[in-house]
C-alpha cells in the first residue's frame, strides 16, 4: 500500500508540475494571438480604453462599425462583442474585469433573448470564456462559481485555458489582425433566402436568473456612473411574440434608453444587408452603424 | 453519479480506505462492503428501482440454487428451474424495454392493414443499466445449469456479482464463475494490479472527455440538424460518429476494469482495438467483447447445433439471429433491429467463402507496420462498420434514409466547427497512435533508459492527466451506453 501511496503523489507531484509549466508557455501564447477571440478579450481585458464601448454577443460583434459611429460622434469607440451565444453571464463577469481597470463614460449593450430568456443553447456555460480572467474582478470570479468553473480554476492553471488550443494556434499562426477593426469583425456575402422563410422564433420563457444578472448589470453600470444604453439591432425576419418586453421594462423602470430596432424598415426583409438570418453582412453592419450613430448623438454628449 | 466526475471520486475514495484499511483481506466484510457501495451507487443513479434489483437477485440466487441442488437427482426439475430463470430474465427485459415498442409496432401495423387499434403505452421507467444486470442473471442460471460452475452459496457474494457498481451501469457483461471465484479470497493490495487500474482509469477519461464528448459535439450539431446539412458534412459525422462511439464505450470500460483493477477484482475486457479489424467477423471479436462473447454462448451456439442440417446456411441463419439480437439488445426500435441484420448480412460472404472461420493474424512488415493490402482491408472493414452506424444513430428509418440519401446526392462545403474540431481529431489522433503501438509495436517503448524510463509509468498516467484538463469537455456528459 504504501508503495502504491508513494507512486500516487509521485504522478500528483508530476501532474503539478506539468499543469503550471504546460500553462506558462500556454499563457504566452494566449496573449499573443492577433485574430480569434482571444485577442479581443486580452485587448478589451488589458488594453482598451475607448469611451464608447459596444457589449453583447455575436450580432453586436458583427453590427456596429466602430469607425462609422466614431465619425458621428466624435469620441473613441470600441466593439466589445464576442462571436458566439456570450450571454448576459458572460456578459457581467467580462464587464466587472473591465471595470477593474478603467471606467467608460457609455457602454451601449446590445440584448437578445439569450440575455433573459430560458433559451436552451445559451446557459452558464459561456462563462468558460472567461477562466483566464480569474482573480481580475471578483464579479468574473462570482460568475464563474455560478458556472461550476472557479475551482477548477483555482486548482488548474492549464484548465483556464481548456479547449483553447484550435484557437491559440489559429491566433499565432494567422497573419490577418483584428487590431484595425476596432473589434468588429464584418462578415462577407448575402443572405440565401431559399433555404428557410420561417421568422426566428424564441418561444422561450423567463429565465429569472439571466435577468438578475442582466439588473446586476445595470447596477454595475449605475455605480460607475456610466451611462447605458440598450440596443436590439434588427433580424432578417423574426416573431415578435414578448421577446423585448423583459429589456423594454427594465430599461423604462431604470430609466435607460432603448434604442429598438427588431424591425427596422430598410433591413427587416431585406437580404442583401445580411450574412443570415440574424447578422448584418459588412454592407448592412456601415448602413446600420450609421443609423445608431445619429440615434446615440441624442443620448452621448462629449 | 458518472464514474469521471467529482462525486465518484469521492465516493471511490471511501470505497477504497474502508475496503483496505478496515477490511484489509476479509473477504465477507469486503464483499458486505462492495455490496453496498453498489447498491449505493446504484440506487444514488435510481433509487426507485431498488427493489427491483434486490428481488431480482434474491429471485435468480434461489433459482440457481434450486437448479445446483436437482442437476444430479433431478435433471428435469434442474432444467425447468433453468427456463424459468432464463423466461423471467428475458420477462424483466421485454417488460422494461421492449413492452411499448412491440404494442406501439403491432398497432401500426394493424392501423396500416385497415384494423384500427386504440392502444394505449404504459408509462414504465426503464431501470438504468437493465440490459446489463439481467445478462448477468440469466448466463449465471445457464452456467449452473450447465454445470460450468457450483451455485453460489452465498448471497452477498452472488449479489455483489450482480450489482457491482464500476460495471452494473454499463458493463462489461463479466461471467459468474471468474468473477465469483475472485469474491472467495479476501484482496490486499495489489501493486502491480492497481497501478495498471490506475493507467487505465485516466486512459479511459482521456478516450471519453477528450475523445467521445468533443466528437460528440460535432456529430450532435450535424445529425441532430441533419435535414439541414448537406451530405458532404453528414458524410463526415458519419465517419466520425464510430470513433465517438468506441471512445465513449470503450472509455468507460477502461475507468470500469480500473477500478475493479484498483480493487482487486479483474473484470472482462470489452475492446481490443477493433478498428485495427480485417473484416467484419474480427470487428465483432473485438468490440463489446463481453456482449458478443454472451450473444455467441447463449444463442449463436445452440441455434447453430439446433440449425445443424442445414450446414453453412443453418450458421448463417443462427449469425443472423444473433445479430438482430445484437442490434435489439440495443434499443426498442427497428432501426436496431436493421443495425443488426446488416451486420448479420455482411457475414454471409465471410461464411459462403470460409474466412469467417479463420483467424486473422497480425500481419506485419519487416519494419513492424501493417502490409498495405491489410491497411486497404481495415479501411473497407471501417467504412462498413461506419455505414451501418447511421442506422444506429438514427431516431426512425425514414432520419437513416434521408441521411443515406443526402451523402449519396447533395454535395457542397463541409460544416466545420474548428475548435471542436482541432481539439477533437488531435486527440483522436493520440488515441489511435496509442492504439497502433499497442497493436503493433507493444514490446518497444521509448525513452528505454534513463531517468524517463525509471519514471515512465508516473509520467504517462501525469501526461493523461494534463491532456484532459486541456483538452477534455469537463462538463461531466452522461455515457452513450448508459441508455441501454
Amino acid at each position: 500500500m504504501k508503495k502504491f501511496l508513494t507512486r500516487v503523489l509521485i504522478i500528483l507531484i508530476i501532474t503539478l508540475v506539468a499543469d503550471r509549466a504546460f500553462s506558462v508557455v500556454v499563457k504566452i501564447f494566449f496573449k499573443t494571438t492577433t485574430t480569434t477571440d482571444e485577442y479581443k478579450l486580452n485587448t478589451v481585458t488589458y488594453k482598451m480604453n475607448d469611451p464608447v464601448i459596444f457589449m453583447g454577443s455575436s450580432r453586436c460583434h458583427h453590427h456596429y462599425v466602430p469607425s462609422v459611429i466614431e465619425d458621428t460622434l466624435k469620441t473613441g469607440v470600441y466593439n466589445a462583442g464576442l462571436w458566439g451565444m456570450h450571454n448576459i453571464y458572460f456578459q457581467y463577469g467580462f464587464l466587472c474585469n473591465i471595470l477593474a481597470r478603467y471606467t467608460p463614460k457609455t457602454i451601449c449593450l446590445e440584448v437578445h433573448p439569450i440575455d433573459y430568456l430560458a433559451t436552451p443553447f445559451s446557459q452558464t456555460a459561456t462563462v468558460g470564456s472567461l477562466t483566464p480572467y480569474i482573480n481580475v474582478s471578483p464579479g468574473c470570479d462570482d460568475m464563474l462559481k455560478v458556472a461550476g468553473l472557479y475551482y477548477k480554476s483555482e486548482l488548474s492553471e492549464l484548465y483556464r485555458y481548456n479547449s483553447q488550443f484550435a484557437n491559440i494556434v489559429a491566433g499565432n499562426v494567422s497573419t490577418r489582425s483584428l487590431a484595425s477593426d476596432k473589434g468588429f469583425k464584418p462578415l462577407y456575402g448575402k443572405l440565401d433566402t431559399t433555404f428557410k422563410t420561417t421568422p426566428e422564433r424564441f418561444p422561450f420563457g423567463i429565465d429569472t436568473a439571466k435577468v438578475h444578472y442582466l439588473q446586476a448589470f445595470i447596477d454595475k453600470c449605475k455605480e460607475k456612473h456610466i451611462q447605458l444604453i440598450f440596443l436590439f439591432s434588427p433580424f432578417y425576419a423574426v416573431e415578435k411574440n414578448h421577446m423585448v418586453d423583459i429589456p423594454d421594462s427594465m430599461a423604462k423602470k431604470n430609466n435607460i434608453p432603448f434604442i429598438n430596432h427588431y424591425n427596422l424598415a430598410g433591413f427587416t426583409g431585406h437580404p442583401e444587408v445580411y450574412y443570415d438570418f440574424g447578422h448584418l453582412n459588412e454592407t448592412g453592419a456601415k448602413k446600420y452603424s450609421a443609423i445608431v450613430a445619429s440615434e446615440l448623438k441624442k443620448y452621448i454628449k462629449n | 453519479m458518472v464514474v469521471n466526475s467529482i462525486n465518484f471520486l469521492i465516493f471511490f475514495l471511501v470505497v477504497f480506505v474502508v475496503y483496505y484499511f478496515l477490511l484489509n483481506g476479509k473477504a465477507k466484510a469486503q464483499n458486505v462492503w462492495l455490496l453496498l457501495a453498489s447498491y449505493f451507487f446504484y440506487g444514488f443513479a435510481e433509487w426507485k428501482m431498488i427493489p427491483l434489483l434486490l428481488t431480482a437477485t434474491v429471485v435468480f440466487y434461489g433459482l440457481g440454487i434450486a437448479i445446483g441442488n436437482n442437476a444430479e437427482s433431478n435433471k428435469k426439475r434442474s432444467s425447468l428451474f433453468t427456463t424459468l430463470g432464463v423466461v423471467l430474465g428475458l420477462g424483466l427485459l421485454l417488460y422494461f424495454k421492449y413492452l411499448n415498442f412491440f404494442i406501439q409496432s403491432f398497432s401500426d401495423f394493424f392501423n396500416a392493414i385497415g384494423l384500427q387499434t386504440h392502444w394505449t403505452l404504459f408509462s414504465i421507467l426503464m431501470p438504468i443499466g437493465i440490459s446489463f444486470f439481467t445478462f448477468k442473471l440469466i448466463s449465471y442460471v445457464i452456467e449452473v445449469h450447465r454445470e460450468n460452475m457450483e451455485p453460489c452459496r452465498s448471497f452477498v457474494d452472488f449479489a455483489t456479482y450482480i450489482a457491482f457498481f464500476p460495471t452494473i451501469l454499463s458493463g462489461p457483461i463479466d461471467r459468474p464463475k471468474p468473477f465469483l471465484a475472485q469474491l472467495s479470497k479476501g484482496r490486499t493490495l495489489d501493486y502491480e494490479l492497481a497501478s495498471i487500474g490506475l493507467k487505465r482509469i485516466f486512459w479511459g477519461m482521456f478516450m471519453k472527455m477528450c475523445v467521445a464528448d468533443r466528437l460528440s459535439i460535432y456529430g450532435d450539431a450535424v445529425f441532430g440538424n441533419a435535414i439541414h446539412h448537406n451530405g458532404v458534412s453528414l458524410g463526415f459525422a458519419t465517419l466520425l460518429y464510430p470513433i465517438q462511439m468506441y471512445a465513449d464505450f470503450a472509455g468507460y470500460s477502461e475507468m470500469a476494469i480500473g477500478v475493479g483493477y484498483l480493487l482487486g477484482i479483474k473484470i472482462t475486457e470489452n475492446f481490443k482495438r477493433p478498428f485495427f479489424s480485417q473484416n467484419i467477423a474480427e470487428y465483432w471479436r473485438k468490440w463489446h467483447i463481453s456482449l458478443t462473447g454472451w450473444l455467441t454462448d447463449y444463442v449463436f451456439m445452440p441455434l447453430n447445433v439446433s440449425f445443424r442440417n442445414m450446414e453453412k446456411w443453418g450458421s448463417i441463419f443462427a449469425i443472423i439471429i444473433t445479430f438482430i439480437l445484437i442490434g435489439m439488445w440495443h434499443g426498442a426500435a427497428w432501426t436496431f433491429a436493421l443495425f443488426g441484420l446488416y451486420h448479420g448480412l455482411l457475414y454471409v460472404p465471410l461464411m459462403l467463402s470460409g474466412a469467417f472461420f479463420k483467424k486473422n493474424k497480425v500481419k506485419k512488415t519487416k519494419s513492424g507496420l501493417p502490409p498495405f493490402n491489410v491497411v486497404l482491408k481495415m479501411i473497407w472493414t471501417f467504412l462498413l462498420v461506419s455505414f451501418g452506424l447511421i442506422l444506429f444513430r438514427s431516431a426512425t428509418l425514414a432520419d437513416a434514409i434521408m441521411v443515406m440519401k443526402k451523402i449519396a446526392t447533395e454535395w457542397g462545403p463541409l460544416f466545420v466547427d474548428y475548435k471542436t474540431l482541432i481539439n477533437g481529431l488531435l486527440c483522436m489522433v493520440i488515441m489511435f497512435y496509442k492504439d497502433f503501438w499497442d497493436e503493433y509495436k507493444s514490446d518497444k517503448h521509448l525513452f528505454s533508459k534513463g531517468i524517463i524510463n525509471r519514471y515512465r509509468f508516473e509520467l504517462t498516467v501525469a501526461g493523461y492527466i494534463v491532456l484532459v484538463l486541456f483538452f477534455g469537455v469537463l462538463d461531466g456528459n452522461q455515457f452513450i451506453y448508459f441508455k441501454f
